[in-house]
């Protein structure tokens, strides 16, 4: 059994695709087997939302009078890079206003910076544009200031380079004998805590674990509207170790993903302060799976008991890079509450939600079934995990 | 048996005094002590909460205060804003007496109103601004309440 993009694509058109959400292909297959869930189901939807750095946006606040050729720019005081042309420029999450504390008084509380603008534009909020220039013969204005909500940008694309982690680390304190604050969050010491990241079962890219069906062109759910995957995400990494499902049993594949800013909604685009780490935006994304045969019913059916993560040390292996994990967890343990690590138990926490990654499975779901939302054929997959290709260390 | 949640605020010179032990002793009332930050030379400040008979917490309190400790009765409230919590479970691991869990069918993180004690040590963990300790009008000083 095998369909094609295509024949996909005309039974969304006609009102008559199967579209299941990955929790229930997972119910599906493990009760119907992978052979008659691929023939009964049509598309499956993914979903997830966590704190994704790598992430930030581009404007394009139109020509001002005189014209400008904006060197230095300044959103709500939170720094933008303007070398790219008169009035383009791109404000990254995890930048921060130039008089921030930062962490000189520990753990620094990062209450405001990129990724808090672009939540605040979304809110339809008011933010100041400031900028700076040098002044050229075409471009004689030198200095600039005035209120932008996102409807007055000319262009806001949300454009970020790495997101939706094909799998992460479970981070744990066992060195340090004080708190440590990393961007998984509060670790205490002792081991006393372990943080994870992930949507599981549900996460874009366990879902299609060799990206047989992902790639530039794919239409996604992003940031409450429509968005693509745009190219291989920064670190993609399609050459770790898997399981014999073929899962990768730590961080591997990532997605770089555009979308229109102006149509996406604060419930799935929020600035994030992390206590003594620097702040950055946590966003929604789902992907649609089509299952075109046999073999991606069976991807798509995995669950949180067959996905493993690897339990890191940020303490001292993950900093020193060491390449040393104490050990991998199933996401089933973690979303238990407790897990046990060198025999010691020790209590879990996500930082990926749960819930709304089940919202944006479900929404996307909704927009296909209701021929809303066509799926989209990629140009080329990301690059996958090449037959023989070395196991290297990641940097 | 009463149990109420006391804000202890010791100055530099009272800080080398034995007041709990003092509580738990003379006036049989048990302190379980959620967060204290005293450094000697400095002033401190302890967040409790006391339980026993009610004239005896009433007592304790009333010693505490006319030993120059400065005294707040449920003054501080804790506060989960659920239109900016995203249900992501960070705070989960940081309550110690579990006021926090995650519903396994929604997803959900439930926030349990009479299991919190308003201590605010969860706070730090959430990055998205949903947890916070607001005060409540300071009481007025004995006997001057209208």
């Amino acid at each position: 059994m095998t369909r094609s993009f295509e024949e996909i694509n005309e039974k969304i058109k006609a009102g008559k695709a199967v579209v299941v959400t990955a929790e229930e292909m997972t119910g599906i297959v493990r009760k119907k087997g992978a052979s008659r869930a691929a023939r009964e189901i049509d598309v499956v939807t993914t979903g997830t939302f966590g704190i994704m750095c790598s992430s930030g946006a581009f404007f394009n606040c139109g020509h001002t009078t005189p014209r400008m050729k904006m060197q230095r720019v300044w959103m709500n005081g939170v720094p933008a890079y303007g070398g790219i042309a008169a009035v383009d420029f791109y404000l990254g999450a995890t930048e921060v206003p130039e008089d921030d504390p930062l962490n000189r008084v520990f753990p620094g509380e990062f209450k405001y910076g990129g990724g808090h603008v672009i939540e605040d534009l979304v809110r339809g909020r008011e933010v100041i544009v400031r900028a700076t220039a040098y002044g050229t013969d075409c471009y004689p204005r030198k200095e600039f200031e005035a209120k932008f909500t996102l409807g007055t940008f000319r262009n806001a694309y949300l454009m970020n380079p790495r997101n939706a982690y094909q799998n992460y680390n479970v981070a744990t304190n066992r060195h340090a004998k004080r708190p440590i604050y990393t961007y998984l969050g509060i670790l205490r010491p002792g081991m006393a805590n372990a943080n994870y990241s992930s949507a599981g079962a549900l996460s874009p890219l366990l879902n299609d674990p060799h990206y047989r069906t992902i790639g530039i062109g794919t239409r996604i759910f992003l940031g409450g509207a429509v968005g693509f995957v745009v190219y291989p995400g920064t670190q993609h990494d399609p050459n770790v170790e898997r399981t014999k499902g073929g899962v990768p049993k730590g961080g591997a594949g990532t997605v770089a993903v555009m979308g229109d800013l102006k149509k996406m909604v604060p419930a799935y685009l929020r600035g994030v302060s992390v206590i003594g780490y620097g702040t950055s935006l946590a966003v929604g994304i789902g992907i649609p799976i089509p299952i075109l045969d046999e073999e991606m019913a069976r991807f798509t059916g995995v669950g949180d008991d067959e996905i493993y993560a690897p339990i890191v040390d940020y303490s001292l292996d993950y900093h020193a890079n060491t390449g040393r994990i104490l050990g991998h967890v199933s996401y089933a343990e973690l979303r238990s509450g407790e897990i046990k690590v060198e025999g010691r138990k020790v209590q879990t926490a996500a930082l990926s939600s749960l819930q709304k990654a089940r919202e944006i499975a479900a929404a996307l779901k909704s927009w296909i079934a209701e021929g809303r939302f066509l799926l989209g054929q990629p140009v080329e997959t990301l690059p996958g995990s090449e037959r023989g290709a070395r196991f290297r260390r990641r940097g | 048996m009463v149990e109420k949640k006391v804000e202890l605020h010791f100055s530099r010179d009272l800080v080398g005094e034995p007041f709990i032990s003092r509580v738990v002793a003379e006036y049989k009332v048990s302190v379980n002590i959620v967060r204290a930050s005293i450094t000697p030379d400095e002033a401190g400040e302890m967040f409790v909460i006391m339980s026993g008979r009610n004239d005896a917490v009433r007592r304790a309190i009333r010693f505490l205060r006319d030993s120059g400790v400065g005294v707040a009765v449920e003054s501080r409230l804790f506060l989960w804003d659920e239109a900016l919590c995203v249900h992501c479970g960070a705070c989960v691991a940081h309550c110690f007496v579990n006021a926090f869990s995650v519903d396994a069918k929604t997803g959900k993180i439930a926030w349990d109103e009479r299991t919190c004690v308003s201590c605010g040590v969860c706070i730090p963990s959430c990055g998205y601004g949903a947890l916070s300790l607001v005060s409540r009008a300071p009481r007025a000083a004995k006997g001057g309440r209208k």
